[in-house]
């Protein structure tokens, strides 16, 4: 599976650092991706972990993150100082949703499971 | 303890070591070098990138003793007379890091890559890349960042 187009819009009231913007909304975009496709928590029957190790743990690698396209829109809070809100990790929680809800389109089913793996993808084609 | 003689940096340094003890462990808790990082312990993220002998390697995958007679590059290397090297200050240019645990293995990485090949493309950046796990960045800043550096941005 691959993001062929994504882009993000973002209100995180008055930027003040348009670095840091662009680097949080980079790198929780990368982490919803993460969750999206990769990133998958597995248990057995008796409780044990069979997913904590970087080995059987698949993070998403630079060859893995799809570029991304950005906007800012800039409402000033009323609420602080600064008319700054909230932006850490800006798009992690999208992003899963985003990419769910493009699957579910593509493939007309109403009810996904995250990750997206090839296993589970496979099974939603059959 | 086995004697163990490395040069780290441009300095030699002697030391009877336990034959069991990580290279990645021997640099930050003998040597007192803890800008190398450990991050998984098993190859895997990338974080104790090191230059042993003019190549990278994960210093997590070796032993001290094996590096025995070698000379070692770590990140504390890279800056020069209070400069910070190219690579460090497109990095900073760039935002290419945010909590910098994955950045002194990718910069040990990425100066080898330069080293070796002077002018690597966007995409041989990224397979370079590809065997560091950064959790914050989004690897782009990063791939920017080599790439203004290479001159192939
Ligand atoms: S600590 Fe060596 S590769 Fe992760
Ligand atoms: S900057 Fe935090 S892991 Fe890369």
């Amino acid at each position: 599976m691959r993001v062929l187009d994504y882009v993000s819009v973002h209100d995180a009231g008055r930027l003040l650092n348009p670095l840091i913007v662009e680097g949080q909304v980079r790198g929780g975009f990368a982490h919803g991706v993460g969750a999206a496709l990769f990133e998958r928590i597995v248990y057995d029957e008796d409780g044990n972990l069979l997913t904590g190790t970087f080995m059987d743990y698949l993070c998403p690698t630079a060859a893995d993150v799809p570029s991304l396209r950005m906007e800012h829109l800039e409402t000033p809070s009323p609420f602080t100082a600064l008319g700054a809100k909230g932006l850490g990790e800006g798009t992690t929680m999208s992003a899963p949703v985003a990419i769910a809800n493009a699957v579910a389109d593509a493939l007309g089913v109403d009810a996904l499971e995250l990750p997206l793996t090839p296993a589970r993808v496979w099974e939603l084609l059959a | 303890m086995t004697a163990l003689e490395v040069t780290v940096n441009g300095r030699t340094h002697r030391e009877d070591v336990e034959p069991r003890l990580l290279l990645s462990d021997f640099l930050r808790h003998t040597l007192g070098l803890t800008g190398t990082h450990v991050g998984c312990e098993h190859g895997v993220c990338g974080a104790c990138t090191i230059r042993l002998d003019g190549a990278a390697v994960r210093s997590c995958l070796l032993l001290a003793v094996q590096a025995d007679g070698c000379t070692i590059e770590t990140v504390e290397g890279l800056a020069a007379n209070g400069e910070l090297h190219p690579l460090q200050a497109a990095f900073r240019e760039h935002h290419a890091l945010q909590c910098g645990f994955c950045t002194s293995g990718i910069l040990m990485a990425a100066a080898n890559l330069l080293e070796q090949d002077g002018t690597p493309t966007r995409d041989e950046i990224v397979d370079m890349l590809s065997g560091h796990l950064c959790r914050c960045t989004g690897y782009e800043p990063i791939v920017d960042a080599i790439a203004q550096v290479a001159g192939t941005s």
